[in-house]
């Protein structure tokens, strides 16, 4: 073999041959001692403030949630368990209770109160001695019967929650302001839960409302992959943290957020650039400096950071700004999951303690997991005085209520709480005469009257006059959380739908959603034109999903009335459009056409919800425009048309010839192209000159020949694949060539792979090298057919190279056969001696220190290397196919990070693992499902194509195990700078 | 000895009702058999009256469920969440596996919050199942829905209203066992007469349990039990069915199922093997059963 030394170095092909079954874990021990001095000296916390240990094991394990009770007591679930038990293990997990009995700030005194658990993920007091504990599949409630401190009686109050995977079991309870516990589930849950009211079912993330008193459990918000915290704010608001890649973000009732099965549109978080966040607060009282009243607290726990964000009302929503890091670590253990404001107005911080914090990345049984440990700290404001204990318990009823004027959101609650222990009937006369005391000039007056509200929900009685009185505050905060509590008791206020259409027209838009969401729970045709008010053209976000969402809940009273024209909707045609295409009913496609049709300036999104939705008579409507000569409408009915053919495989019946003409003669590429598409899928054999001309003719434009050629290969006549083959052994250019060689994969396999093979030993580009190889990795038996094909050609040594890298990828059969093959053609050398790779892993580890992480960076973002085009650094970057890498360093353990690269398919991360769908005709797609519906999913390729495959084509699917990011990336790195590139990223997130 | 209610306990068609030795029974439904896992009071009954038949129970109850066995796709592969419809193939195959001799079928407490026409699709679903259960296992036996109990802070006209319903859904349960020549288990009619037996309304207690478990021994003409359900021996022989349910349980339905069975399950190589090591778990627990009734 001839070759050029200096080139060989940058062609050689290192494969990694070797199937050794290895276990990816090789006793890699760089953990830190539990020491806490060296954890404690670890910390730098913001200018102003300090940190100090409140408690650590043994007084406590491994804690999953923190919540405090009236008596200032600090009740903590716990889980060594975690993340399987043993087979044949008893349940052993505890709820320990923490206390600081001389208000020092560290806790003196530590009892279990139960210890018969499984992953606990959630703990929350009744401040009557006992606790709710979210324990797997079942909510339970814990009580001390005989006054010993421990809990002797369980009560069952909910079962059927799933029990998919132990870091997304119910977890993190907590008390709303009128009452309610809230409870989260994470994603790969499918909860199945019998209530007195009917079954609820939630797959997926979600956040859960239930009402003690009534046993009236009912899903408040759909969707998040990691939802590790739920806070409320000052007038009422819900945040959802999430720890999966969108940060936090603001929740009202119906919300959807991403990845929530079979929901097709979610809400954006409030900080979609940081990726992970567990546990959320709100500061508030007197300790914390009033300027930081209202803040968001939430942890970066891979990072072992806890920000602080500002937060600012943004129309009907939030928006959250990011202020100066407020508490980092250095130590690689340190791992905050929960946050809580105490009793003496601290923040405390509970500390899972762990190097590992991987789910599923990391084997269950890795012993570098930590079981044991796990420490609450807990953070003051310098030179600022504690706030005082309230002794809820000893307070008198007018006392209690006094402390509904408090700073602290956690006095006001347990206030709250404290009153539904007493008389409901002395509670409510005292409130009478609470509320007859407040001064109107004071600042907070509509505050406390929100609390008085709030407290009668609270108690679960009904107050109408109140909740009247405060619909009419001056402040929206107190109208908006007083429209929340209308939502709640909706039809037991007879005038509800009189102060709901108040509502809708309220100044404040988070008053006008509330009102919106509120309407959702009425099931009648007057709530519907009362929400149809909200409606206008400059809806944000949150407020045109919380309109969709309620013309959605509300279809089944409205939608018959619009087909059976009883509707006369009392708002115009804009907003009966936005509510039919909300539902995303079939059923709402006639009455959209029929508006379209009547309107002067129709919307003409329209036609592309009939393209989505229709039938062929319906789309018929679509033919109908997209065949008129000088139609406005004509690209979007096009467009229209091709949806209906491309996803579902409907036709219109009438008018496909004069559609085709139409389109063929307008000036525009898009249309022609259409044209082209729809000719292929509607299968019109007249139109074949007319392509086979626009896949020649010079100077047509790229997206019009490739739609050409695809809409050729659907043919796939005899004449066609001659056409093809003259056209590939003719002198074309390479575009042209390309699209040939595509179509005719598709029409003769072999055929197609011959050409391929002829194409390869031309000179050609890298581009071309990958598009012809991409061709047939979809194609069953195509590697092993090309290996055949490339016998006795000779191609160039880069090609074979390049090609040989895309081969790889696939991890199809027959990928070592056909890499033979090139390397034969090619003359190219094949080095398949690799060192095992738990040897390379360790030899690497070893040498880390001698890293430079500057150079890492500068390798890192070499263009070669391609790690910028596919994965983002702290949200900035080119593409998100990849998962983001600012702060993989510190979340991952180095052996899983060199690992990742050195043999991606090993290493993949939850939620970037591919699909392969096979089609009848034998195509093959390799990506990541970003979409599925009814009918078609949409995949994200490793080159960030979006494909979508109609469901009734697919033959087959699967998971697959090869990582979307290609193997052998970092082949072409001598040892050093590899060793720098593992350097850099081991320190990323490690420090801001 | 069992104390034989006065109240009726109704059924049944079929021929009388016989346990053979070595038989497997199964209890297949909602969230009735579900939460009978950790009570083990039906179980126990069956086992005092037959102590020397050494039968296999399994409890396969799913929270939630329906006659369609909607809830039984969990996270799997495929798409992410399983089709709802592919429930009933999950439960076909897994009924094929267990090859019952007996299955005792509680449906309909679900399906009785449905519109108008849920009936319907009640009545239909359920032939479909005993249909398919027929061609699997030679006797199923099928228990009405319960009804619900005032109090628990539940608005007492919606329970009225709710139980007009989980009537008729019982009307409907047992005209079907009737014309497929099933027996039928009234549990709904006894039940009705006192307000105690319930958790929560709708989920009965360990006592309600108890109750539940004499209504069907007189329903289906047990003979009495070897020793008193309330006995010392009983509570033993119970708190063992309960520990073999636990370890079926995690067996069959293991915390991260996704990475056992599921969507992930590529992913973690030890958990993978742990709940098949259950097993001789489970069988030393049944030797212990078995044991403890042989010795009554």
């Amino acid at each position: 073999m001839m070759m050029n030394s200096k080139r060989i170095s940058g062609l050689f092909i290192c494969i990694s041959l070797l199937a050794q079954n290895v276990h990816a874990q090789n006793g890699l021990q760089d953990i830190p001692k539990p020491d806490l001095e060296k954890e404690m000296a670890s910390f730098s916390v913001l200018d102003g403030f300090e940190i100090n240990l409140f408690a650590a094991t043994p007084m406590l394990a491994k804690p999953t949630q923190i919540n405090f009770d009236s008596e200032g007591r600090l009740w903590v679930s716990g889980s060594h368990i975690y993340p399987q038990l043993n087979v044949n293990e008893e349940p052993s997990d505890q709820i320990v209770i923490l206390e600081d009995t001389d208000n020092d700030g560290v806790a003196d005194k530590s009892s279990i109160f139960y210890d018969k658990l499984i992953i606990p993920g959630g703990i929350l007091p009744d401040n009557q001695g006992g606790a709710y504990v979210a324990n797997g599949d079942k909510l339970i409630h814990l009580s001390d019967v005989d006054g010993d401190g421990k809990a002797d009686q369980v009560d069952v109050l909910l079962t059927g929650f799933g029990t998919e995977d132990t870091h997304h079991t119910l977890h993190r309870l907590g008390w709303g302001p009128g009452g309610k516990m809230y409870m989260l589930q994470g994603y790969y849950i499918s909860s199945h839960v019998e209530t007195a009211y009917g079954p609820r079912h939630l797959n997926g993330g979600g956040l859960w409302t239930y009402d003690i008193d009534t046993r009236r459990l009912e899903i408040f918000t759909k969707g998040y992959i990691n939802p590790w915290g739920h806070s409320i704010n000052y007038w009422g608001q819900s945040f959802e943290s999430d720890g999966a890649g969108t940060g936090f973000g603001h929740s009202f009732p119906n919300a959807v957020f991403r990845a929530s099965p079979g929901e097709t549109l979610a809400l954006p978080s409030l900080t979609p650039e940081r990726p992970k966040a567990s546990g959320i607060e709100i500061i508030s009282g007197k300790h914390f400096p009033a300027s930081w009243r209202g803040d968001v607290i939430t942890h970066d726990f891979r990072a072992h950071i806890t920000d602080r964000y500002s937060l600012r009302e943004n129309g009907s929503s939030y928006e959250a700004t990011l202020e100066p890091t407020f508490l980092k670590s250095a130590h690689k253990s340190f791992r905050p999951v929960d946050v809580k404001m105490g009793p003496d107005g601290a923040l405390y911080i509970a500390d899972w303690y762990s190097p590992i914090i991987q789910h599923g990345e990391v084997d269950f049984r890795d012993e570098r997991r930590d079981h044991q440990h796990g420490r609450i700290w807990r953070i003051t404001a310098k030179g600022r005085p504690l706030v005082h204990k309230p002794d809820y318990k000893e307070s008198s009823i007018p006392e209690l209520l006094e402390l509904l004027k408090a700073e602290e959101n956690w006095v006001r609650l347990l206030a709250k709480q404290t009153l539904k222990t007493r008389e409901a009937s002395q509670v409510m006369s005292a409130l009478d005469k609470w509320l007859g005391t407040l001064d109107p000039k004071n600042a907070d007056y509509d505050h406390h009257r929100l609390e008085a509200l709030w407290t009668v929900q609270t108690l679960n009685l009904i107050d109408i006059d109140l909740l009247k009185s405060v619909l009419q505050s001056k402040t929206a905060g107190a109208r908006s959380a007083a429209v929340r509590v209308l939502y709640y008791w909706n039809e037991k206020v007879p005038d509800a739908l009189d102060l709901l259409k108040v509502a809708v027209q309220d100044p404040d838009a988070v008053v006008r959603r509330e009102a919106i969401t509120a309407l959702s729970q009425f099931r009648s045709i007057g709530a519907f034109d009362i929400a149809l008010l909200a409606y206008n053209e400059d809806m944000d976000d949150s407020y045109a999903f919380a309109l969709r969402q309620t013309c959605r809940i509300l279809s089944k009273t409205w939608l018959p009335s619009v087909l059976n024209s009883n509707l006369t909707p009392q708002a115009d045609d804009s907003a009966l459009i936005f509510a039919l295409k909300s539902t995303e009913d079939p059923r709402a496609t006639q009455p959209l056409i029929n508006l379209f049709k009547n309107s002067e300036n129709p919307d003409s999104d329209i036609l592309l919800v009939i393209g989505r939705l229709g039938n062929a008579e319906e789309l018929n409507f679509l033919a109908d425009i997209a065949s008129t000569q000088s139609s406005p409408y004509t690209s979007k009915a096009a467009n229209g048309l091709l949806t209906a053919a491309r996803d579902r495989g409907i036709f219109p019946n009438e008018n496909q010839t004069t559609v085709l003409q139409n389109l063929f003669a307008s000036t525009s590429d898009d249309d022609q192209a259409t044209a082209c598409a729809l000719a292929g899928h509607w299968n019109s054999k007249e139109y074949t000159d007319v392509l086979k001309q626009n896949l020649t003719k010079p100077n047509t434009s790229y997206v019009i020949k490739n739609s050409a050629a695809e809409a050729l290969a659907m043919f796939g006549t005899e004449d066609i694949r001659d056409f093809l083959i003259q056209i590939i052994s003719e002198d074309h250019p390479i575009n042209t060539t390309r699209l040939a060689v595509n179509s005719l994969v598709q029409v003769d396999l072999e055929k197609g792979i011959e050409a391929i093979a002829n194409t390869l030993s031309k000179e050609i580009d890298n581009s071309t090298i990958e598009y012809l190889i991409r061709r047939i990795v979809r194609k069953e038996g195509a590697f092993r057919a090309l290996s055949e094909a490339l016998e006795g050609k000779e191609i160039a040594a880069e090609t074979a190279s390049y090609a040989s890298r895309y081969v790889q990828v696939s991890g199809r059969e027959g990928a070592e056969e056909l890499i033979a093959a090139l390397a034969k053609a090619g003359a190219v050398e094949i080095n398949s001696a690799r060192p095992g790779s738990d040897q390379r892993t360790m030899d690497l580890i070893s040498k880390l220190e001698t890293g430079d992480a500057a150079k890492g960076k500068e390798i890192y973002h070499r263009a070669q290397l391609a790690c910028i085009s596919c994965h983002k650094l702290k949200g900035v970057g080119l593409s998100d196919i990849g998962p983001d890498l600012g702060s993989i360093g510190a979340s991952a353990p180095v052996d899983y990070i060199i690992e990742s690269l050195t043999e991606p398919s090993k290493k993949i991360k939850e939620g970037y693992k591919s699909s392969t769908i096979t089609t009848g005709n034998g195509d093959f797609y390799n990506g990541s499902i970003i979409f599925e519906d009814a009918n078609k999913i949409t995949l994200k390729t490793s080159t960030g194509v979006e494909v979508s495959i109609q469901k009734n084509k697919i033959k087959s699917r699967e998971t697959s195990d090869v990582s979307m990011m290609p193997a052998g990336l970092t082949d072409a790195l001598n040892e050093s700078e590899l060793i720098d590139l593992f350097k850099y990223l081991t320190e990323l997130g490690k420090s801001q | 000895m069992l104390t034989l209610g006065t109240l009726f306990a109704a059924c049944t068609p079929g021929d009388s009702f016989s346990i053979k030795q070595n038989e497997k029974i199964v209890f297949l439904g909602n969230a009735f058999f579900e939460n009978a896992i950790d009570k083990g009071e039906i179980e126990t009954t069956i086992s005092l009256c037959y102590p020397k038949k050494n039968i296999t129970f399994r409890n396969i109850g799913w929270s939630g469920d329906n006659v369609y066995a909607h809830t039984r796709t969990r996270a799997r592969g495929g798409g992410r969440f399983g089709d709802p419809d592919k429930g009933f193939g999950i439960l076909t195959n897994q009924i094929i596996d267990l090859k019952p001799d007996k299955i005792f079928i509680a449906y309909g407490f679900n399906e009785s919050f449905d519109d108008e026409g849920g009936i319907d699709s009640y009545g239909e679903g359920l032939n479909q199942l005993l249909e398919m259960l027929s061609q699997h296992c030679p006797e199923l036996i099928l228990i009405s829905t319960i009804p619900m109990e005032t109090g628990f802070g539940i608005p007492s006209e919606h329970i009225e209203a709710q139980n007009e319903k989980l009537k008729n859904y019982a009307e409907m349960t047992k005209d079907i066992a009737i014309n497929r020549g099933h027996s039928y288990v009234d549990l709904f009619t006894p039940l009705s007469k006192e307000s105690k037996y319930t958790a929560n309304g709708i989920h009965l207690t360990a006592n309600g349990y108890r109750k539940a478990g004499e209504l069907i021994a007189q329903a289906l003409s047990f003979p009495a039990p070897a020793i008193e359900i309330d006995s010392e021996k009983a509570a033993q022989i119970r708190n063992t069915i309960i520990k073999k349910n636990t370890l079926f349980f995690h067996r069959w339905r293991p915390r991260n199922d996704a990475f056992v069975y599921g969507e992930r399950k590529d992913e973690q190589r030890i958990a993978q093997e742990e709940p098949a090591q259950i097993e001789p778990f489970i069988a030393k627990q049944e030797a212990a059963i078995t044991l403890l009734l042989e010795d009554l």
